[in-house]
């Protein structure tokens, strides 16, 4: 069915007005300090991005972000790694449950669990710490990120390691060298998937997290949902907040959708 | 024996992390969610005040509306920008950015960015000013804060239907094309290909993304928190306040709606589940 291309035009034009459009606001809100209804295109003055470098909120709070979520996203992957390919490689009575069992964490509310967690780690010494912060976030993203590496296993050709260890390579190198090239971009992706899982969550930060270690969305959810804070204020930290992960998407954006 | 050790050892890190983690919290939720005063063994009595709490199902109900709604939706929309994305046209990359850019987009700034356009003093109010079409702010519809929860359904379709569009789109690049020239061949009209050859082939992966779409709509707390209504709470932000009161007697009730939510939510997942596999088993998939 081929699709027309005058219909195609309209609903692409339609999906990216829907998607983009919504960003004017933020953006416009972010320079200027000054804007009343019902004015359309307000006074541009630079707004509070002139401020961004004295805030002392924004940047330590991105700096504390970036720190948290790399180390969850390469934890996750590190502690899936193996548990991933023995699901997606190998068949095994109760492959299925180990499957939906890992999807639980991803569909139960996390306010369903997180004052659980919050006794719990208390008593493990986890609690308002970055060791229990960490913790917390790997609950959610090492299953998810098992679930998603095992499915990229699945289309990956093991004899390619028996190979490499018939010619006499090692373990390491074996896993280093053969293994690891063979679903880099399936691993890159899932990379992805968790570093943005961590970077939105809001309540974890809140109920288990240490409150001198600000995170993006930490100092976020209070500027909005406090009031009386300025809209530009909130639409720098927003975009501050937005910009690293629009980056990482731009660098990867190729390995999201298979081109025949 | 070995053998299953060696499949057992790559899952121990998981294991561990889970049980600690998660399982024993959820254990605490379920023990706390029948303990009274005290401490004590309460039985079924948090259970049945909170199912008999009028505030309870109305929440429930509304976050279940609001979520099937919003899944609905962007599972309509996803397959019709999908469809417009598969075939080669100039600008295709482009296009896939576009639609990609807002799985970027965390869910906080995606609440946060509906205000700034739809709020009644918002940027849609201000040029509807300009065309003439409302007097003043109060003419202006409410869109966020509502207790209808149109608000928090624009975010979650807005945020949603992309990313179920690019997984639609994964399986309409693949197999699918192949069937559908051989019915065009034969001679079926495009309707009839749409619902008996494109529609039963993306149904499969559109299930399991709608479904995770489904889930975080449901158990959200930070949109809800951000545009919600005071008046029509969604599940997440009912639970919160429960649990956060300062009357510490709510806690083994906020225990309670929180298995009872968790229990709802996968009823409707496995029904969802079943459903669509009876569909799909229908159509000779």
């Amino acid at each position: 069915m081929a699709m027309n291309a005058k219909i195609r035009t309209l609903i692409l034009a339609a999906a990216a007005a829907a998607l983009l459009l919504p960003l004017a606001p933020l953006l416009m809100w972010s320079a200027v300090t000054y804007w009343r209804w019902p004015v359309v295109l307000p006074q541009f003055d630079g707004g509070y991005w002139a401020k961004l470098l004295t805030d002392g909120r924004i940047l330590p709070a991105l700096r504390n972000s970036l720190i948290l979520s790399v180390l969850v996203t390469f934890l996750s992957l590190a502690l899936s790694f193996f548990a991933a390919k023995t699901l997606g490689v190998r068949n095994f009575r109760g492959k299925r449950p180990v499957e939906f069992l890992l999807l639980v964490p991803a569909f139960i509310p996390q306010i369903a669990v997180v004052f659980g967690m919050q006794t719990v780690f208390m008593k493990l010494g986890l609690y308002s710490n970055f060791a229990g912060l960490l913790t917390a976030h790997l609950v959610f993203y090492v299953p998810y990120a098992t679930l998603l590496l095992s499915a990229v296993f699945e289309n990956y050709d093991v004899s390619l390691e028996e190979q490499a260890r018939t010619l006499g390579v090692g373990r390491l190198k074996t896993a280093l060298f053969v293994t690891l090239p063979a679903v880099r971009p399936g691993i890159i992706v899932t990379g992805v998937f968790c570093f943005i899982g961590s970077w939105s969550v809001y309540l974890l930060n809140n109920v288990i997290g240490d409150p001198r270690f600000k995170t993006l969305p930490g100092v976020i959810f209070p500027l909005v949902s406090v009031g009386n804070n300025s809209y530009s204020t909130m639409a720098v930290a927003m975009i501050v907040y937005i910009l690293p992960v629009l980056a990482i998407l731009a660098l990867t954006s190729h390995l999201y959708v298979r081109t025949r | 024996m070995k053998r299953r050790f060696s499949l057992a050892a790559p899952f121990l890190p998981l294991i561990v992390l889970m049980g600690a983690a998660y399982v024993w919290p959820a254990v605490t939720v379920i023990q706390g969610s029948f303990s009274g005063d005290g401490g004590r063994f309460a039985g079924w009595r948090n259970y049945s005040d909170v199912l008999r709490s009028y505030y309870f199902w109305d929440s429930l109900l509304f976050t279940l509306k609001v979520s099937l709604i919003s899944t609905a939706v962007s599972m309509a929309l996803a397959i019709i920008l999908a469809l417009a994305l598969r075939e080669t046209f100039p600008g295709k990359k482009l296009a896939l950015f576009v639609s990609q850019y807002n799985l970027s987009i965390p869910r906080l700034a995606a609440a946060m960015i509906m205000v700034f356009l739809l709020s009644q003093t918002g940027f849609l109010s201000s040029l509807a000013h300009k065309a003439g079409l409302i007097e003043s702010v109060g003419d202006f519809p409410w869109l966020v804060y509502d207790s209808k929860g149109i608000g928090l359904m624009i975010v979650f379709i807005w945020k949603f239907f992309p990313y179920i569009g690019l997984s639609v789109l994964g399986l309409l690049q693949g197999a699918s094309l192949e069937y559908e020239q051989q019915a065009a061949t034969l001679g079926v009209g495009k309707f009839k290909r749409f619902v008996h050859v494109i529609l039963p082939s993306v149904i499969p992966s559109a299930a399991v993304s709608s479904i995770l779409v489904f889930a975080s709509s449901f158990g959200d707390y930070e949109v809800p928190a951000i545009l919600g209504s005071a008046r029509k709470r969604s599940v997440s932000v009912m639970m919160y306040l429960k649990y956060m009161d300062p009357d510490m007697k709510d806690q083994p009730e906020a225990f309670a709606m929180m298995v009872l939510t968790s229990l709802t939510l996968m009823a409707v997942i496995l029904t969802y589940r079943r459903l669509t596999a009876s569909g799909a088993r229908k159509r000779g998939l």
